[in-house]
């Protein structure tokens, strides 16, 4: 589970999250709220991306901490990438660190499309093609948290199509699932989805 | 995985470099002043000197520089359109180019002008105060075309900064709106472009104190230092605009160390660009050790200032704070002796940055 403990984030004194205490049993959860609410700095906090005043866990892990990033796989909403690097520099990279067999990143590749562009730097790559990549990234290695952030936008109604059976599929293996969307998938797992919303910089059910 | 993080470094550290091509190939003339011998290297400089050339050789670099800008307008331009997209919705296409091409040329050939005239007072004729009359015409300059005409002098055209509530309502150039153009002067280009100005003539001062004596190795080695301070100022930019919006994927990985590597792995190499001049020109025998040092020690700390500046949320970021302190201030207590000047203008320039980004919002981040 992730559990939250006193967050406290704001940007300029502008309160943006103030959660008293908060926990992601396993499963999955839909984050919802309007524009600006704070999902994505929500997501930020649990990978540990940016600083907050709090405490946060991912399996008694602190969040940031090697242990939690081990368990946590991330997807931002607008990825970027250095330029120079192409996307197959990037997710053989990555799934050497989360350990992840090269097969498998192929595997994952192909079946999104992403291997007709990979070799490209990313300089060139669309939006779309940014997203393919970042989305793919987080099904990379056994991590047992993936966090999607807005994983629809950007991407063609094929791609939703393979992501949506992407997250099925590894729901049903056991993998927990955190995103946020404006999109309610109606999706066929045994454990009824959560659906959470961001309101006045606090998670309420 | 050692394989990726090397290409990743030498692909990032190459782009910085080769971001300004015109830059490196400065970078390599001024180490190959450091591979010259003490009697070449008098002979250059009293040639330059005798002959007032000084002043001709920083003009030629910087006519190279300008010419190389003038001559790639149209690839800037069109590198640059898609952020001035929501400007070519509201105006007609030729309208942008031509408004494009004045305005990066003239922000090339003020800068080179300003660049010169700097160059000229505070090295060639030792000058200290008319530089400050020179910053407050560029500012002048900056302002007027901005906010006067609505162009934007050190960044034209690029408007992807606005925001929804402050969206402009440009009619023409000549009719900016007026209430948008202020709250952007309070809230974002100008203060940034003024800081810059004032960190430059900071170095400025700090090695033209150090360096302007009689002796003509030391003032050409003001020179070096002063022109590659300038040029540390784009690669240094380019490399943080790269890494720092593009890291996320490095930082969620279970990768601490490697994290730290690639942040400061290529900033460091493109910081200590200084120091290996002041390296060069010790084993030549050029400088004594103590002002090698000491100059050492200056610019590893204003480098790392500039990256503080730039890069640590040093609001938020206690490592960076005692990091970011701990390197002024010994540098400040070293050159604090010799120019109380640039200790003035540092404490005034990060209780600015401070000021701003608790107001402004200085690069903080946002809610989305």
């Amino acid at each position: 589970m992730i559990e939250i403990k006193n967050l406290n984030k704001a940007y300029n004194g502008q309160q943006v999250l103030l959660v008293d205490h908060f926990v992601f049993e396993k499963g999955l959860h839909y984050l919802l709220g309007p524009n600006g609410s704070g999902k994505s700095t929500l997501f930020k906090t649990l990978a540990g991306l940016i600083p907050f005043e709090g405490e946060i866990a991912v399996a008694s892990h602190k969040s940031g901490s090697i242990g939690a990033k081990t368990l946590l796989a991330f997807s931002e909403a607008e990825p970027q990438y250095p330029s120079t690097v192409s996307g197959k520099d990037i997710l053989y990279f990555i799934g050497e660190v989360r350990k992840e067999n090269p097969d498998k990143v192929k595997e994952l590749a192909k079946n999104m499309g992403v291997d007709t562009y990979w070799n490209q730097a990313t300089a060139t790559y669309s939006s779309g093609m940014l997203k393919k990549i970042s989305l793919l990234s987080a099904f990379i290695g056994d991590t047992e948290w993936v966090l999607l952030d807005e994983p629809f936008i950007l991407i063609d109604a094929a791609t939703q199509e393979i992501l949506k059976k992407m997250i099925l599929a590894n729901s049903q293996e056991g993998k927990s699932f955190v995103i946020s969307t404006h999109l309610v998938l109606d999706l066929d797992i045994e454990k009824k989805p959560k659906i959470w919303h961001i309101r006045d910089a606090k998670i309420h059910s | 995985m050692l394989k990726y993080i090397v290409k990743f470094t030498v692909k990032g550290l190459l782009n910085a470099f080769f971001g300004k091509q015109i830059f490196f190939i400065v970078l390599v003339l001024l180490f190959a002043f450091g591979f010259m011998s003490g009697a070449e290297h008098f002979q250059i400089n009293q040639f330059l000197s005798q002959n007032h050339k000084s002043l001709f050789f920083i003009f030629l670099l910087w006519i190279v520089y300008s010419g190389y800008c003038l001559f790639t307008l149209e690839s800037e331009l069109v590198l640059n359109k898609n952020k001035d997209l929501f400007l070519l919705s509201i105006i007609d296409q030729k309208q942008f180019w031509v408004f494009s091409l004045f305005l990066y040329a003239a922000t090339h050939v003020l800068s080179l002008a300003y660049g010169l005239i700097m160059i000229n007072y505070v090295i060639v004729l030792g000058d200290f105060i008319f530089p400050f009359y020179v910053l407050g015409f560029h500012v002048f300059m900056a302002i007027a075309f901005k906010y006067l005409l609505g162009l934007r002098l050190s960044k034209p055209m690029h408007f992807s900064f606005f925001n929804a509530t402050q969206k402009p309502r440009v009619k023409s150039f000549k009719q900016p709106a007026w209430s948008f153009y202020l709250k952007e002067a309070i809230s974002n280009n100008a203060l940034s472009f003024i800081l810059v100005k004032t960190l430059s003539l900071g170095l400025v001062f700090g090695i033209s104190n150090l360096y302007l004596t009689d002796d003509y190795d030391y003032r050409l080695f003001g020179l070096a230092g002063l022109l590659l301070g300038f040029l540390q100022f784009p690669v240094l930019k380019a490399w943080f605009n790269e890494e720092a919006s593009k890291s996320y994927f490095l930082r969620s990985l279970p990768l601490n160390n490697i994290k730290y590597f690639m942040y400061w792995g290529i900033g460091l190499v493109l910081l200590l660009s200084l120091e290996f001049l002041a390296i060069f020109y010790k084993s030549h025998n050029l400088l004594d050790l103590s002002k090698t040092i000491e100059l050492s020690i200056f610019m590893l700390g204003l480098g790392y200032f500039i990256m503080g500046i730039n890069y640590l949320n040093l609001e938020e970021n206690i490592f960076g704070q005692v990091l970011f302190f701990s390197f002024v201030g010994l540098s400040m207590l070293i050159m604090f002796k010799i120019n109380m000047l640039i200790l003035g203008l540092l404490l005034a320039f990060t209780a600015f940055i401070i000021f701003k980004k608790k107001y402004f919002g200085f690069e903080v981040g946002r809610p989305d």
